[in-house]
């Protein structure tokens, strides 16, 4: 029987003594221990959840973090969702003859792109992500843009423009997304503009799973963004 | 006052020694080597793996004509970010640069070393800060660990030249600045991933699907993490949908304590039942790269003492079921001491 040793650790376990520790050696290992002992702290005090003594030292602690120590650990222990996200495109042509625009009728995108990762399971495609970041600033956007309905009418414009300001680079990203979407879609038409409409369909609750009929699952409007003019030349 | 002064003398002593003692133990031997190195070639697989998933779309992706247009790109970029995609408007550099990613990623996934590891930092960085849109929360974690790996020994094992190495190390009597950092980035590797999984058992717990136990069927139900229909049906049980989400909390929130815990079999029963929740999250919501990564970090979590004793049982079980066929597979000529010589290549004791 071949015998194997219990534990390497024993063979390599320290064979110097307090001694031997050149002062190179504990200079680099002090200022090591003090960096790392800072960073538990930070780290600790980073991912700890709101409170007002949190409040008091988040200034420090976010500027050591951040950006190249930045951490959202929400992400993994998440409210999963309990809505299914739809996307419908439209599109406006031009008729090749008379040059007269036209509007195609709504598709939806997101549910083919959402099951792509089943052509190839093995490594599947991170396309769906794309959408799951529109439907997180859709979603975003009109959670904001709903609280303005509050605001006297003078303040409401302000603000909106404000809000799409800060939007404005989720909203280029949807523009040249849906123009290469349409690209597809239609693929001879001279496309003019996009339309892309947010919307959201409940997933049946648990506690009515089994139930017959199936309930139904009534569609909800998100948000619908205003034409946005085609861009041609995204890669395909 | 002589008493005084010798009291505090004694006490200076006592505390510089104590002191020592742990600065030895962090400087004479090189801890968790084998979870490092598991780390090195998961990141390193999981990177090809990603730029591989949309090679053909990958100039939509992240490409100069992308959807997500270097300028928007840029604006998304946190204070300090970079990302050597955004160098360039042309095509060429594009490809020059992802293909480099795949390169350096196979190289690092090889043979390891400091310099690949910073290479392989700045790039997975670069990739990650172009289109943030397909990220998938490991990607967070692998940005952080891979800066601690830069100071860290991935290379003493699965790795080319890896016996060599570990021969030079134990060669090596003195303990050194590069142990030092060595075990410090280590256990930061540790720590970092003991944080994730309480903070996310901590959210997980504090949220109402998970308490009500449904968590796993309203997520079996979104479109684009179903990929099995069997396990979309099978999370519509009541018993099964609540055993795996409290399952699913327990392990995550016991990590820390396992981790700190002396008996070993706490460390591996935790490691293993998170790698295995994590290969479910490969196979039914198709987080293939989330899924490695997160077992890379994982794989960190268990000491090099615990890999050997999973290894010594592995062999033993294995050696116990040799015995038992051997009546039914016959080896004229040949001991079983002899055989196992031969196949370990080590003489028997």
């Amino acid at each position: 029987m071949r015998v194997l040793p219990r534990s390497r650790a024993a063979e390599d376990a320290p064979r110097t003594a307090s001694g031997a520790l050149s002062v190179n050696v504990r200079i680099s290992a002090l200022t090591a221990l003090a960096a790392v002992s800072v960073y538990c702290l930070c780290c600790l005090v980073y991912n700890a959840p709101g409170s007002p003594a949190k409040d008091r030292i988040k200034g420090p602690v976010t500027a050591f973090m951040e950006p190249y120590f930045w951490q959202d650990w929400q992400l993994f222990g998440p409210t999963p969702g309990s809505s299914d996200d739809l996307i419908y495109l439209r599109t406006r042509m031009k008729l090749p003859g008379s040059g007269q625009v036209v509007e195609s009728s709504p598709v939806e995108i997101e549910q083919a792109i959402d099951r792509s990762p089943h052509d190839f399971p093995v490594n599947p495609t991170k396309l769906p992500g794309v959408l799951l970041a529109f439907d997180a600033a859709a979603n975003r956007y009109a959670g904001i843009a709903i609280k303005f309905k509050k605001l006297p009418a003078a303040r409401r414009d302000a603000a909106r423009k404000i809000l799409d300001k800060q939007f404005a680079p989720d909203f280029e990203e949807m523009r040249r997304f849906f123009s290469a979407q349409a690209r597809t879609l239609y693929p001879n038409a001279q496309i003019v503009s996009v339309q892309a409409t947010f919307k959201n369909r409940p997933i049946i609750p648990f506690s009515e799973r089994y139930e017959v009929p199936r309930p139904k699952e009534h569609q909800q409007g998100i948000l619908a963004t205003s034409w946005m003019d085609y861009v041609p030349g995204v890669a395909q | 006052m002589s008493g005084t002064t010798a009291l505090l003398g004694k006490g200076w002593r006592a505390g510089t020694e104590r002191l020592d003692a742990v600065i030895l133990r962090f400087a004479s031997h090189k801890h968790r080597l084998i979870g490092t190195a598991l780390l090195r070639v998961v990141i390193g697989f999981a990177t090809i793996l990603y730029c591989l998933s949309d090679y053909s779309k990958r100039r939509f992706l992240w490409g100069p004509e992308s959807y997500n247009s270097i300028s928007t790109a840029r604006s998304a970029l946190p204070r300090w970010g970079f990302s050597l995609f955004l160098w360039g408007h042309s095509t060429v550099w594009f490809e020059i640069v992802f293909h480099a990613v795949i390169l350096v990623s196979a190289a690092f996934m090889i043979f390891g070393g400091r310099v690949l590891t910073l290479a392989q930092a700045v790039l997975m960085w670069s990739l990650h800060n172009r289109n943030q849109d397909v990220l998938e929360g490991g990607d967070n974690l692998a940005q952080i660990l891979i800066l601690f790996m830069v100071f860290t020994v991935s290379n003493a094992y699965f790795a080319v030249g890896a016996k060599r190495r570990r021969a030079r190390m134990r060669e090596l009597e003195q303990p050194t600045t590069s142990t030092v950092l060595h075990n410090l980035a280590a256990f930061l590797i540790v720590f970092q991933t003991a944080v994730l999984y309480f903070a996310a058992g901590y959210w997980k717990i504090t949220g109402k699907v998970w308490q009500d136990g449904v968590a796993m069927y309203y997520i079996s139900r979104i479109t684009g993490f179903q990929m099995s229909a069997t396990y979309t049906h099978l999370m519509s049980h009541a018993w099964l949908t609540t055993a795996i989400s409290y399952f699913t909390i327990f392990i995550e929130l016991a990590l820390p304590f396992a981790i700190l815990s002396a008996r070993s079999w706490i460390r591996k029963a935790n490691t293993l039942a998170l790698e295995g929740m994590h290969l479910g999250i490969m196979a039914c919501m198709g987080l293939v790269c989330f899924g490695l990564l997160m077992i890379g970090a994982d794989c960190t979590c268990l000491r090099d003492e615990d890999y050997r004793s999973i290894v010594r049982r592995y062999r033993s079980v294995r050696d116990r079921l040799v015995q038992r066929s051997r009546p039914l597979l016959p080896t004229p000529g040949m001991t079983s001491v002899a055989m196992a010589a031969d196949r370990d290549g080590a003489a028997g004791a």
